[in-house]
């Protein structure tokens, strides 16, 4: 568990783009650029992310958007360029290291441990001291204090009837808000959330943009998402993304007239 | 020098065992991502089959070959058919990390009890088949028995790797381990080139031991040191390419023949394996690995 | 509470609220309200504790109505395997980390016993602290380099091990050659052998429910979970924060221990070790052990060293064909339940849809099985 950082200033509102204001970043990348092979997958992009609110993040598929998540939370190493969490230089961390700095993701296809409790698969993440040494947990095990967080983390998200099923049985609505209590429940910095309504109806999705919404108040949420309706709805900034590069960052409202915006849609609507 | 070259040449007969072995395996690795374990004993049950057929049976020697490798063929359709199919095509059984060794495992200690209650502990040799004293040239001697087993891995190891680099259905087989699902959606019948794949290297693996034998003799127990090696030699090559694997197979066999010779011929295995146990350790990305297998 | 069985074969349990949590929730009548109360986790975990209880008092009353008989002999031998199979469901089972270096360090816990007491007078208390510091010390060495490496060659390379170090121990003139050291001590003398057989025995069952308390105490504590889920999913774990290469040298270097402290037990039961203990035969003898009865499960583990110990020198025709039948129980295990027998016994127990048969499972996953779990809403009183 982290201690929320102390009062910052709020994220700017729509109209003014985040970083401008005095609050600290909590993750912030310059010029991060990665090739497999021959192929760019994330074209030296840039972005800052200030320490509250929702964010959304779109593209086309292929557009590098899993990629950029996985340079951020450190699962893969960039071939140029600085990644910054919470002002300090990043670029070399493991992934590790960044989540146990506040970084904390969930995946596109949902990562879970089979055979396991929700609760258990939640536990997992919130050790009080992640680093401690094997033979430590014979007389401090960690393990009830973790799994009452966990508890509190899935009733948080509505889910707690569901905590002592395991996940294995589990329908994909449930699964994924699993993940989002474990990837929350160690009270993160910034939660990368990568599609985490794909697979899910329009009612679940609301039930879904309203959590990330509270969840947002308190801390930096990125949504990877390719439902623009829901992504505009209820983020305060949007990056979007082509062929690698970021081609638009910027507010809502200009966003929603901008021709990456009608290329995004009208793909969609074809 | 003359010293030099009999270890030589006998390295390069123990090594090119290693290598066929080390091919075969990774030939079908390649194919199917599971690791054969038990093809040293197939080639025990080669050389002790032949022995025993031709030498106490008295079946002419064509003959008992024939039949050994019909009978090992068979043992190894009857496997794939059975097991394999269960645990890969059913999709029931242990996969990961566990599958890539434990099926043939079990399958070899099945094999090497099978031969210890048919054939009992004696070591074997089959009978050569290119009869004589060694061939000497100079004070270079090296065993007819030892030119076969060169020769024929050779030969063995270039048409594996012809019929992966230059055929429809060697490109084919290589896609099944590649992507089973990617394969399947073509039409490529990955079980069937599993079973195919299998039942070759595992006949190929008995013609070595019917040829190799009369060099050493093989007792029930023979087969799991050779698999070992020919694991390794595999590994060498990236558990994909079976010209690499003969290469690093007749490198190891040399090693250990100069080990011998020159270092300890108590202590050339230890070294040998320790040897090999530090690359594999240190330099793992010879293996062609940064990650574990799906 | 976990249904590895389900979960190995990838198949999605349709009836999936098992465990304790829903044990405990039927058979507290009406459905209890979710809130606060029915959430409550215990505080202690008397599992482990009461595992090594059992285990000691159980065996001691075996061991003693053998009163040193062959079969006691036997079953002692079972235990010392007992001692290294409860690690390797720590390493193998539990971790996922396929390393065969097991036989080895039990070759190290026996010769180090053999040689400390036969050469250097120690007791038998000071050459049992003396080999486990001998083993974490080997361990950590040989892991934080052999722990680098990825998985299949880490597999690769510790199949290797065996081969080498049997040479190095049949060949060394220091150690006994292939005649080995005898005159170990006994852990506990008696005025008779049998006496001696029966309090050594003790000890050595003390020893396994030591180690068996250890293992589950590991595997249920948030470190245990942290292994979970990296055993899972390597980049899962490392994205909630686990370092795995401080993981995988732990677990390899407990895992070792306990197979020294295997050796060590088996060396003082049997009076001497000999180049065998380290062959490939015997790490093939422990994963079968492993395999077989259930790699997760820490009772399963204990029950298939003994059991197979005991068929191996049993009946003539089981040791004779012991190869072809530990291959094909191999082969079926894997098929059809990779979880072992223990695994299929918590299925078919799971079954049962009756209170009785939830209650008793729930029991018996919560005493013995590896992975705890669900702890919330246990026994509402």
């Amino acid at each position: 568990m982290r201690e929320t950082p102390p009062e910052a200033t709020a994220a700017g509102g729509s109209g003014t783009a985040p970083g401008t204001l005095s609050a600290p970043l909590v993750l912030a990348c310059y010029d991060v650029t990665k090739s497999y092979g021959g192929v760019v997958a994330v074209d030296s992009v840039s972005l800052e992310v200030p320490p509250r609110g929702l964010f959304g993040l779109c593209g086309f598929n292929g557009a590098g958007k899993s990629t950029l998540f996985n340079l951020l939370a450190g699962s893969v190493r960039a071939d140029s360029g600085t990644v910054l969490i919470d002002g300090q230089d990043a670029t070399g961390w493991s992934a590790m290291r960044r989540a146990r700095s506040g970084v904390a993701r969930t995946w596109q296809t949902v990562r879970l441990a089979h055979g396991r409790t929700a609760v258990d698969n939640v536990a997992a993440a919130c050790l009080r001291d992640p680093g401690q040494w094997i033979v430590g947990s014979l007389w401090r095990p960690q393990a009830a204090a973790a799994r009452e967080r966990a508890w509190a983390a899935l009733e948080s998200l509505g889910i707690s009837d569901l905590g002592a099923r395991l996940v294995d049985g589990m329908t994909l609505e449930a699964q994924r808000l699993t993940e989002l209590a474990r990837a929350l429940v160690s009270e993160p910095k910034v939660l990368l959330a990568d599609e985490p309504a794909s697979g899910l109806s329009a009612a679940q999705r609301t039930v879904l943009a309203d959590a990330l919404t509270a969840v947002s108040q308190d801390r930096a949420v990125v949504v990877v998402e390719h439902d623009l309706d829901m992504l505009t709805s209820v983020s305060e900034h949007i990056w979007a993304m082509v062929e690698g590069r970021l081609a638009y960052s910027g507010d809502v409202e200009t966003f929603r007239s901008s021709p990456v915006y009608a290329g995004l849609r009208g793909i969609e609507q074809a | 020098m003359s010293e030099f070259l009999n270890l030589l040449a006998a390295g390069l007969t123990s090594g090119a065992i290693y290598g066929i072995f080390g091919a075969c395996l990774a030939v079908w690795f390649r194919v199917c991502n599971v690791l054969n374990l038990a093809v040293g004993d197939f080639a025990m049950l080669g050389a002790i089959g032949t022995a025993r057929l031709v030498q106490t049976d008295h079946l002419p020697f064509a003959a008992g070959v024939l039949v050994v490798l019909a009978a090992v063929g068979l043992i190894a359709w009857i496997f794939d058919r059975i097991v394999l199919h269960i645990a890969f095509d059913r999709g029931s059984g242990a996969h990961g990390i566990v599958g890539v060794f434990f099926y043939t495992f079990g399958l070899s200690l099945i094999l090497e009890g099978a031969a210890r209650a048919v054939f009992g502990t004696d070591p074997y040799s089959a009978p050569a088949i290119w009869p004589g004293p060694a061939l000497a040239i100079a004070d270079f001697h090296v065993q007819r028995a030892g030119v076969l087993v060169f020769a024929l891995a050779v030969v063995s190891g270039l048409i594996l790797w012809a019929y992966l680099r230059f055929t429809v259905s060697g490109r084919a087989a290589s896609a099944c381990g590649e992507s089973v699902t990617g394969s399947r959606i073509v039409g490529i019948d990955s079980a069937l080139f599993r079973r195919r794949i299998f039942i070759v290297t595992a006949a190929l693996a008995a013609l070595f031991g019917i040829v190799e034998s009369p060099l050493t003799g093989f007792t029930y127990l023979s087969g799991p040191t050779i698999s070992l090696i020919g694991v390794v030699a595999a590994g060498f090559a990236a558990f994909r390419k079976p010209g690499r694997a003969v290469v690093a197979g007749l490198a190891i066999g040399v090693a250990e023949a100069m080990l011998g010779g020159y270092v300890s011929t108590t202590y050339n295995d230890v070294l040998l394996y320790a040897v090999l146990f530090g690359i594999i350790i240190l330099r793992p990305e010879v293996l062609g690995l940064s990650a574990e297998p799906a | 509470m976990s249904e590895p069985a389900a979960a190995d074969r990838g198949t999605i349990d349709s009836s999936a609220a098992t465990g304790p949590a829903a044990a405990a929730a039927s058979s507290a009548g009406p459905p209890a309200a979710p809130g606060p109360a029915a959430r409550h986790v215990r505080r202690r975990d008397p599992v482990p504790l009461a595992a090594t209880v059992a285990i000691t008092v159980l065996g001691g009353l075996v061991l003693t109505a053998l009163n040193g008989s062959y079969l006691g002999l036997t079953v002692t031998t079972g235990v010392a395997y007992a001692v290294v199979t409860v690690g390797m469901v720590l390493q193998l089972g539990y971790s996922r980390q396929l390393a065969f270096s097991q036989s080895v360090f039990m070759g190290v816990g026996a010769y180090g016993t053999g040689v400390l007491e036969t050469k250097y007078g120690f007791s038998s208390l000071e050459s049992l602290l003396a080999v486990i510091a001998l083993a974490a010390v080997a361990s950590l060495l040989m892991g934080a380099v052999v722990t680098r490496a990825p998985g299949l060659a880490l597999a690769l390379a510790t199949l290797l091990l065996p081969l080498f170090v049997y040479q190095l121990a049949a060949d060394s003139g220091w150690l006994g050659s292939f005649s080995g050291i005898d005159g170990v001590l006994p852990f506990w003398n008696g005025p008779d052998y049998e006496s001696t057989l029966v309090r050594s025995g003790i000890i050595s069952v003390l020893l396994l429910g030591l180690a068996a308390g250890l293992v589950l105490r590991v595997m249920r504590s948030g470190v245990g979970l942290q292994l979970m889920a990296m055993a899972s999913d390597e980049r899962l774990g490392e994205s909630i924060g686990v370092s795995l290469r401080q993981r995988r040298l732990e677990v390899f270097v407990l895992g070792s221990v306990l197979a020294a402290v295997g050796g060590a037990v088996l060396v003082s039961a049997q009076g001497l070790v000999t180049p065998d203990v380290l062959s490939e035969t015997s790490e093939i003898t422990l994963l079968l052990m492993l395999f077989v009865a259930g790699r997760k499960s820490v009772i399963g583990a204990i029950l298939g060293a003994i059991v197979i110990e005991y068929l191996t020198t049993s009946t003539s025709f089981i040791s004779t064909n012991i190869g072809i039948i530990e291959g094909i129980a191999l082969l079926v295990i894997l098929l059809v339940e990779p979880d072992g027998v223990a695994g299929a016994v918590a299925r078919l127990l799971g079954r049962r849809t009756d209170r009785w048969a939830d209650s008793l499972r729930s029991w018996s996953a919560g005493r013995f099985r590896a992975g705890g779990g669900g702890d919330g809403a246990r026994n509402a009183a």
